[in-house]
């Protein structure tokens, strides 16, 4: 009946429309009568346009002979080629088609499908036969043709997309290593095509090859494959990290976050992109939650690391992104350039930066052979993630309304801060997010965890701590209590003044010796270098009033004053109970601080001296022996006496209170001595490398704040962590600690001296 | 130590320090940035004395000069160091041919002649010594000249101004409440980026361009001083690059020498300062 139809009205139409007709209806003669009836119908609607064309022989021709191939490509091919231009074009394209199908019909549909919009998009009409040709080309080149459809199909769809632009030869080369990955795994060499490229962005095409290398070997199972080639596992960016030759981002955070702090006038968290991994539309790049920066774990080079946090940082707190004029916009490309813009109004030198980058970058080698539209991803873009940018203020609104009803009192940037950080450390399910903030704050409200086991004169006080995996502090995390230690009468002292009054004298003698260390002026000398007046002419006076005259007239400058303070911290662990020699080590490390002490009064350098023992992160206990301001009396000696072995040892916490007792001191020199048996532990408080990065940065800290920290340890294995912790300057491991008592004070005199 | 801003003193005159030589004659460049000219105005009418709080190199000095200049008074700067002395500020006896002859200090000089007398950083000198002024601030207005015997009452036009830089806040060096609470205070703070560029165009001798860069290394500067700088930058030494700039040395050069180095010695902020720098020029 429909080719009755066509025949009626077919007196107007051309023979070669005729034979196209009849051969698009032979090409589906096997399927049912209904599903080719509207088959036909479009066809004759195609059919009577195309005769409108110029070029409607040609059309018509190439039309019958696609039909005889295979009926799916009939309908895409004339909607393809009414876009087609020039007619020389359409035979080659109409070529291409019919090469296409020869290997598979799907990815010749897409090509087809695809077709208007990579006219639209590539640069050239010439290059959409490149486009295609590329695409031909890995199927011959591969050995096993049925394995690379899907990867020429995402290719076709990749390649012409107006978000995604590679330059054509950069997909011939990304074709090739495709059929590399083909040989193992068809839906890995999809995702290669698809997503997994974007991971070899900074990577040249050696370094690209050496990544596919690496993801051949390493990977066993089909899934294993496929996450590594799409750019979502570990390994795939780890690998690429590894080859990108460069500068790695822990050496230069600090100096970035400042530059990123320095631009946008407040303090930026910047982070390896590891933890996004899985995020939809994350491909390795530099990146944002709109709160935290996200760089890769190596760059090329510093500079290149630079332009990649300052163009997050333009994009941070922007969600949704608008341009300068209020616009909104959503198109990841338009987005970069915008941000590129706002940068360089900021920074007009980065232009020379910028412009070197993207002439090394190889995709812009040949900028000739481009064959695209708009501009190529530069190589400090990254990845714009709106989904995530979206959850992650949602999530920060939902538990900051949350936590506005649980913890009125506390203060709201507080709580942005604290989940900014957990944010940055990875987590970013609401659920777990809320526990984690609890378990954070719930603990805070109680002043002690156990008050009827204390003394009544407990002050308490919260510090930081350093995450090293964090990378930030997470604030108010411990807690001390600074306890005052039993004052139970007790002979230590009296004993060790038997035992040692030799000794202590010597060493009281040393001390009276030591030269003071600040210059000061002092008037009305009998000696000095300058005049002082006032005296001078008084003295005058005297002698022409008759009075014996005065001969204190000078000025001195003197090393009068020492101004040293020291504050002692003894280590109360429970290791300290151990015995060597036939002698306990907290009995040893007590004495040192009695002979301490004795050496300190006669010098009269003001001193604390505080033991510290912990037990968990709100139960770090400060013993306080003698203060500052406090005699070393009875009292204070009976203290000392009292010390016992305790707990544990969470060091940075300590060092931390010390520090901060120390900042009240106005002394020109503070100096902090830590005596110690072994290495940080306790609970909670992560393995040696976590501990131990925490005392690291409590003891800069110190530093920073002009105090000088020295730890002296007995365990001999200290000398590992201890150069971790402080260089080999500021420590001292004792060969035995029997020696402590009359190292201390010899120590200190070369400290002070 | 020379404390005294002065000028030398000639051979015939033991009091040779004249409060003419204190007049400022020209006009000094001064942009407000507030109600600091009218406040002060006030305080000048009512004869209260006035504590000038803010960072360093924010123009304190300036603003004085001006000031002085405006209100046509001799200034007389104390600048205050550990070591000034009571009889520093008041005078003392000198001998001359075999006689004692008394000296007035800066401060007695100023409260006779009704002079604008200006304690720069005020926190430095012990607090002993800045006891002396305690009664020049009440309604009292004298200064007592212990030596001599005698009670100096203050010129009516006499006004005593400090300068203070809560920025240093150590426990040694803070303003005893008895001293502060006899000033009223005006805070002084970077000047706004507009004001701040003028300023930079008119001192450092830049072009706009040039000083609007270097207000906006300023801001970025003072962004980092979470990070380790005790102070943001002052626009003096803003005005310094803009100086150096002018005088033909190439920006980036000018900018590390009075910027990165002379703000810090922490290798990773002076690399950070020198990254900023390079992005702005």
């Amino acid at each position: 009946m429909i080719l009755q139809d066509f025949h009626q009205s077919s007196n107007k139409i051309s023979a070669a429309a005729k034979k196209a007709y009849e051969a698009a209806r032979a090409s589906v003669a096997h399927l049912r009568p209904r599903t080719s009836k509207g088959f036909l119908l479009e066809v004759e609607r195609e059919i009577r346009e195309a005769e409108k064309s110029p070029d409607k022989h040609i059309i018509l021709a190439e039309a019958k002979q696609i039909s005889l191939l295979n009926w799916a490509l009939v309908l895409p091919f004339f909607n393809a080629v009414k876009k087609v231009p020039a007619d020389n074009l359409i035979l080659q394209f109409s070529n291409l088609v019919q090469q296409l199908a020869v290997h598979d019909i799907d990815a010749a549909v897409t090509f087809l499908k695809r077709t208007p919009v990579a006219l639209e998009n590539l640069e050239d009409q010439q290059d959409l036969i490149t486009w295609g040709k590329q695409g031909l080309r890995a199927f011959e080149t591969a050995k096993d043709k049925k394995k690379m459809w899907k990867a020429v199909k995402a290719y076709f769809i990749e390649a012409s997309d107006a978000n995604c632009r590679y330059p054509l030869d950069r997909w011939s080369f990304f074709l090739e290593q495709a059929i590399r990955i083909a040989a193992v795994s068809v839906d890995a060499t999809e995702g290669f095509i698809q997503h997994g490229n974007r991971v070899c962005l900074l990577l040249n095409e050696d370094e690209t090859i050496r990544w596919i290398d690496k993801g051949l070997e390493g990977c066993g199972s089909e899934q294993e494959l496929i996450n590594y080639f799409n750019g979502t596992s570990l390994k795939s960016v780890e690998a690429s990290d590894c080859l990108v030759s460069g500068v790695p981002l822990k050496n230069k955070r600090n100096t970035l976050s400042m530059i990123c702090e320095a631009l946008l006038g407040q303090p930026v968290k910047l982070r390896s992109n590891s933890v996004l991994l899985g995020c939809k539309g994350f491909n390795g790049g530099a990146a944002t939650d709109g709160h935290n920066i996200f760089l890769p774990d190596m760059a090329p080079s510093f500079g290149l690391f630079k332009l990649m946090a300052l163009h997050q940082t333009m994009l941070l707190q922007r969600h949704p992104y608008t341009d300068l004029n209020g616009k909104i916009l959503t198109d990841p490309t338009q987005i970069h350039l915008d941000a590129d813009k706002r940068l360089i109004r900021q920074l007009p030198g980065l232009l020379h930066e910028i412009n070197k980058y993207s002439a090394d970058h190889h995709i812009d080698q040949h900028p000739e052979k481009l064959g695209r539209t708009g501009p190529v991803p530069k190589p400090w873009w990254g990845d714009i993630l709106p989904d995530l940018m979206k959850e992650t203020d949602e999530t920060i609104t939902a538990i900051k309304e949350k936590a506005a009803e649980k913890y009125e009192n506390i203060p709201p940037e507080l709580l942005e801060s604290l989940l900014t950080s957990m944010l940055a450390g990875g987590e970013r399910e609401q659920n777990a997010l809320w526990k984690l903030l609890g378990e954070m704050l719930d603990d805070i409200d109680f002043d002690s965890p156990d008050p009827e086991e204390l003394q009544e004169s407990v002050k308490t006080f919260f510090y930081k701590e350093w995450d090293r995996k964090l990378c930030d502090y997470k604030l108010e995390w411990c807690q001390v209590r600074q306890r005052i230690a039993r004052e139970d009468p007790n002979d230590f002292i009296t004993r060790i003044n038997d035992r040692l009054r030799g000794i202590i004298l010597l060493i009281r003698k040393q001390f009276m010796k030591l030269k003071p260390e600040m210059f000061r002026k002092y008037r009305a000398q009998p000696t000095g270098d300058a005049l002082d007046i006032d005296a001078l002419v008084e003295a005058l006076v005297d002698m022409r009033s008759g009075a014996p005259m005065s001969e204190n007239v000078y000025i001195r400058r003197d090393k009068r004053i020492r101004d040293v303070s020291v504050f002692f911290l003894v280590d109360l662990s429970g290791s300290t109970d151990e015995v060597f020699n036939g002698r306990r080590v907290i009995d040893v490390q007590k004495e040192a601080m009695a002979i301490m002490a004795e050496a300190l009064e006669a010098l009269g350098d003001p001193y604390a001296i505080y033991g510290f023992s912990s037990e968990g992160r709100f139960r770090v206990d400060m013993f306080n022996v003698k203060d500052f301001n406090e005699p070393y009396d009875e009292k204070a000696q009976y203290r000392l006496g009292n010390l016992q072995p305790l707990g544990l040892t969470r060091m940075g916490t300590v060092v931390r209170h010390a520090t901060y007792k120390l900042e009240e001191v106005s002394s020109t020199i503070k100096i902090l001595i830590i005596l110690t048996d072994g290495r940080p532990y306790d609970m909670e408080y992560g393995n040696l490398e976590y501990a131990i990065s925490d005392t690291k940065k409590a003891i800069q800290e110190a530093r920073s704040k002009n105090i000088h920290p020295f730890i002296i340890t007995s365990d001999k294995k200290g000398s590992d962590y201890l150069q971790m912790i402080s260089p080999q300057t500021e420590c001292v491991i004792l060969p035995k600690v029997e020696l402590l008592p009359t190292l201390l004070p010899a120590l200190y005199r070369r400290l002070t001296g | 130590m020379q404390n005294i801003h002065s000028k030398t003193t000639s051979p015939k005159n033991l009091n040779g320090i004249a409060i003419e030589d204190y007049h400022i004659t020209t006009e000094p460049f001064y942009v407000s940035t507030g109600n600091e000219i009218s406040l002060f105005e006030s305080a000048y009418r009512l004869k209260m004395p006035v504590l000038l709080k803010g960072p360093t190199g924010c123009g304190k000095t300036r603003f004085l000069e001006h000031m002085a200049w405006k209100l046509s008074r001799p200034l007389v700067t104390i600048a205050c160091h550990e070591d000034l002395t009571a009889s520093d500020l008041v005078g003392r006896y000198l001998l001359r041919d075999n006689e004692t002859v008394w000296q007035d200090g800066p401060l007695s000089l100023a409260v006779k002649h009704g002079a604008i007398c200006y304690l720069d950083e005020a926190v430095e000198a012990r607090k002993d010594t800045t006891v002396v002024i305690h009664p020049l601030t009440d309604n009292r207005r004298i200064l007592p000249q212990e030596k001599r015997g005698l009670l100096l009452e203050a010129h009516p036009d006499f006004l005593l101004v400090m300068s203070y830089n809560p920025g240093y806040q150590s426990v040694m060096k803070d303003l005893k409440h008895s001293t502060r609470q006899r000033f009223l205070a005006i805070d002084f703070t970077y000047p706004p980026s507009k004001e701040e560029q003028a300023i930079v165009m008119e001192e450092g001798q830049v072009d706009e361009n040039t000083a609007e860069r270097l207000v906006k290394l300023g801001e970025m500067v003072r962004n980092l001083r979470q990070q380790g700088l005790e102070e943001g930058i002052s626009t003096r030494l803003l005005v310094y690059a803009g100086r150096l700039i002018s005088d033909g040395v190439l920006p980036k050069e000018a900018c590390q020498a009075a910027v990165t180095r002379a703000m810090t010695d922490d290798m990773e902020l002076q690399e950070a300062i020198t990254e900023i720098i390079a992005g702005i020029f």
